[in-house]
């Protein structure tokens, strides 16, 4: 009783701190917000395009790149060179082509025009043209076919552009079958970005929260409740717990707005269920080490929100672990934060129940047993010798 | 008027000197955002600069298209340092490289591939990828542009073809022989200067603009709790004008801000090797983004009772721009919605100019536009910070 008292006195208190709401309720989801919107739409290509033919040769092409085959082409026109090339400086498209005036008037009086492609000294900007390549090599077999019928049955260059287009369709060619090893994950482009917050905001919402544990010693809060008749022990169940329904309250949050508010599945509940109230678990205690280790609210202050994001940085809650050399991915196995995402990245697969991520939940076990006991010990030294 | 920009002058230093005292100002306006540039550029490799990958062939045909497919389709990603080319006996032994993610893709060309494209027969080339998207594509690209010539071969014969009803032998070799010509369209390229900040610079400046928040608003927050302890009232009694006191709290702001970038730039400039650019232009950039990150905090402040209040307000509104003006994922990524938002932000034109300064050609006229809309944003923010809290104070 005295346990959940307190565990209500210290939610509360949370809920009045306008700032803190904030931080755990509106900036999560701002992030997910633009993570999502920004890497939502998968792997799509920006290509960049200056249409100065307006023909329709022209605008084939441009609808030939759009849909190119298993890339999402995300095309933007720009009106002048000069704009197409700043965006292509800026790398805010990957690849910038620019389509001369009369190309279309060129090609159909047998003639050549040539295509402008501006790229930035980068490589990736190198293997992206490939694709957008492919649509020209396209347009080129089709308009030599076409000119070599104009030529040598003196028929009109639509009318053979027609027979050749026909002819395209039916040409035995090369197929390429295609068929990915390992199938890309599920769910929207929200799930990711909601994965890693979820586990970066637990964490450090759970962290900022230790200045309140600090403050309720600071105040005396602790050493009043010491002296009354109830037990070191229960003061720091008390206060763990409260720890701990914070940092679950965190998740739940952040689970249910991102699942109503951008449609993000989360997987299998009893497996996320799991997770989310490990790490809970795993947070409460990371917070008690630090409300027990803190001198005062100030150093709790910068010492809670910095550890929250090194640790969420180190352990792929900020950017994926792919991208990180082989060393700092060893270091990223420390951290509790990489294997929660991986148990929420398992989780979200389907098929898969929450035996299959029994070995993480064990190891989030084991930070949160650690975490604990240190706490226990350190926090039972400051309590006993304020009393 | 002299006398007004004296105790402006007393006023700032006051604030300067009460800060440089508090540890906290300085762990949270230098040492955090260094630390998370250091850690953001330690960890996230310039993965953008430096695309690599390996691709796996089996080649079952050994015939002269497969070796063009090879050669040089795959050949010419090799020779510009995209990707390495291997070639393996076997399909299992393939496999296994895709599937322990040695491999982006693997192709494998069927047997009697060569022979079937010369005789118009369908053939298929195969194409499994493994865990790395973009590998995979760069892969499909090359092979499906190799699939279209061989189309555009055929396709010539066929039209050739069409015409006669049969195979007229002269007109199928004008045919071939005029795949030999140039192509009706051709590609050419221009190189344009790269106008995007290296990872290390983008994390550095960004952190730097983020934080610079947090040293701008102790301007503000001195009034505050000037008002707090009763000292506003004692100063105004005294021949100090309200708007001298601003005026001061201020440039102690704008001082702060100053001092806060150029310690970043410094440390980040030798420890992550951040290459800010021309001194005197990032001096320039960096001087209207603390100018409008003052005006932005003065009149944020504006909305706040009490020192605490005003600061827990002061980075709401600075983490929310933030997020949105590109802090943490270069905008150029973002989708042109979120890129035109971003505008609103002092953010965005801040790091648009740090990415025009990459360019080693750019000049005062490039970062123009991002500086002039960041001393708008200062001043136009500023003055009406400064009209409300003399209102707020004369009441």
């Amino acid at each position: 009783m005295k346990v959940l008292s307190m565990v209500r006195t210290n939610l509360v208190r949370a809920l009045r701190d306008r700032t803190a709401l904030f931080f755990s309720v509106l900036l999560p989801l701002i992030l997910i917000l633009v993570l999502g919107l920004t890497y939502g739409s998968g792997a799509s290509l920006r290509v960049g395009l200056v249409d100065a033919d307006g023909g329709p040769l022209a605008a084939d092409l441009a609808a030939a790149i759009q849909k190119s085959p298993g890339v999402a082409v995300d095309l933007r026109r720009y009106q002048t060179v000069d704009e197409l090339r700043d965006a292509s400086s800026r790398g805010i498209v990957e690849v910038a082509l620019a389509i001369p005036a009369g190309y279309t008037a060129a090609l159909e009086g047998g003639g050549s025009a040539a295509l402008t492609f501006f790229t930035p000294p980068t490589q990736l900007a190198l293997a992206a043209r490939t694709i957008v390549d492919r649509a020209v090599a396209d347009q080129t077999a089709l308009v030599r076919a076409t000119q070599f019928a104009v030529k040598t049955q003196g028929t009109g260059f639509s009318a053979a552009l027609a027979g050749a287009q026909g002819l395209q369709a039916r040409v035995p060619g090369v197929a390429v079958t295609v068929q990915p090893v390992n199938a890309a994950s599920t769910g929207n482009g929200f799930s990711a970005g909601a994965q890693s917050q979820l586990v970066l905001f637990m964490f450090l919402t759970s962290l900022t929260g230790a200045v309140e544990l600090v403050l309720t010693r600071q105040l005396g809060v602790s050493r009043r409740i010491f002296a009354s008749p109830t037990g070191a022990t229960t003061i720091i169940v008390g206060e763990s717990l409260a720890r701990i329904a914070f940092a679950l309250a965190q998740g739940a949050f952040i689970v249910g707005a991102s699942a109503v508010l951008f449609g993000v599945s989360w997987g299998d509940p009893v497996s996320l269920a799991a997770v989310v109230l490990v790490f809970s678990v795993v947070a409460g205690g990371a917070a008690m080490i630090i409300g027990a280790l803190a001198a005062n609210p100030s150093q709790a202050g910068a010492l809670g929100p910095g550890l929250g994001m090194l640790l969420g940085l180190l352990g792929g809650a900020m950017v994926p672990l792919e991208v990180f050399p082989p060393a700092m991915q060893a270091v990223a196995r420390l951290t509790p934060h990489s294997w929660a995402m991986d148990a929420l990245a398992v989780a979200s697969q389907p098929g898969n129940s929450v035996v299959d991520i029994l070995p993480q939940l064990g190891v989030l076990a084991l930070f949160a047993v650690v975490f604990f006991a240190i706490a226990t010990v350190r926090f039972r030294r400051v309590l006993v010798g304020a009393a | 008027m002299r006398r007004n920009l004296a105790s402006a002058l007393v006023i700032a230093r006051r604030i300067l000197r009460q800060r440089v005292r508090d540890r906290s100002a300085i762990m949270f306006a230098v040492i955090t955002p260094l630390g998370l540039a250091l850690a953001f550029s330690v960890l996230i490799p310039n993965d953008f600069q430096t695309f690599h990958t390996r691709f796996v062939i089996v080649d079952h045909d050994g015939g002269p298209m497969a070796s063009r497919l090879i050669s040089d389709g795959f050949g010419a990603l090799s020779r510009a340092g995209v990707a390495e080319v291997d070639a393996i006996a076997t399909d299992a032994q393939a496999r296994a490289e895709l599937e322990a993610g040695d491999a982006g893709a693997m192709i494998v060309v069927p047997a009697g591939f060569s022979a079937a494209i010369a005789a118009g027969q369908p053939t298929a080339i195969q194409l499994l990828g493994g865990q790395f998207p973009s590998s995979f594509e760069v892969a499909r690209a090359v092979v499906t542009r190799f699939a279209s010539e061989a189309d555009a071969a055929q396709l010539l014969i066929a039209t050739a073809t069409s015409s006669s009803g049969s195979a007229n032998p002269a007109v199928v070799q004008a045919a071939v022989a005029s795949l030999g010509q140039p192509a009706p369209i051709a590609e050419v390229e221009a190189q344009t200067p790269s106008r995007q900040a290296g990872r290390a610079t983008f994390y550095a400046a960004a952190m730097a603009i983020m934080f610079v928040f947090f040293a701008t608003q102790y301007g503000a927050l001195a009034i505050h709790s000037d008002r707090q302890t009763g000292t506003l009232t004692r100063l105004l009694a005294a021949p100090v004008s309200a708007g001298s006191m601003l005026f001061g709290a201020a440039l102690a702001s704008l001082v702060l801000g100053a001092v806060a970038m150029t310690v970043l730039i410094l440390g980040t400039t030798l420890l992550v090797h951040a290459a800010w650019g021309p001194p005197l232009l990032v001096a320039v950039l960096v001087l209207s983004g603390v100018v409008a990150a003052t005006g932005i905090s003065m009149v944020v402040a504006t909305f706040a009772r009490t020192p605490q209040q005003a600061g827990a307000l002061n980075s709401i509104v600075a983490l929310s721009l933030a997020a949105l003006g590109g802090v943490f994922l270069p905008l150029s990524q973002a989708p042109s919605s979120i890129v035109t938002l971003s505008q609103i932000t002092p953010h965005a034109w801040f790091l648009r100019g740090i990415d025009t300064l990459a360019d080693p050609s750019a000049t005062l006229a490039d970062i123009l536009p991002s500086v002039l809309v960041l001393l708008a944003m200062g001043v136009g923010l500023g003055a009406v910070g400064l009209v409300r809290a003399r209102k707020a104070m004369a009441a």
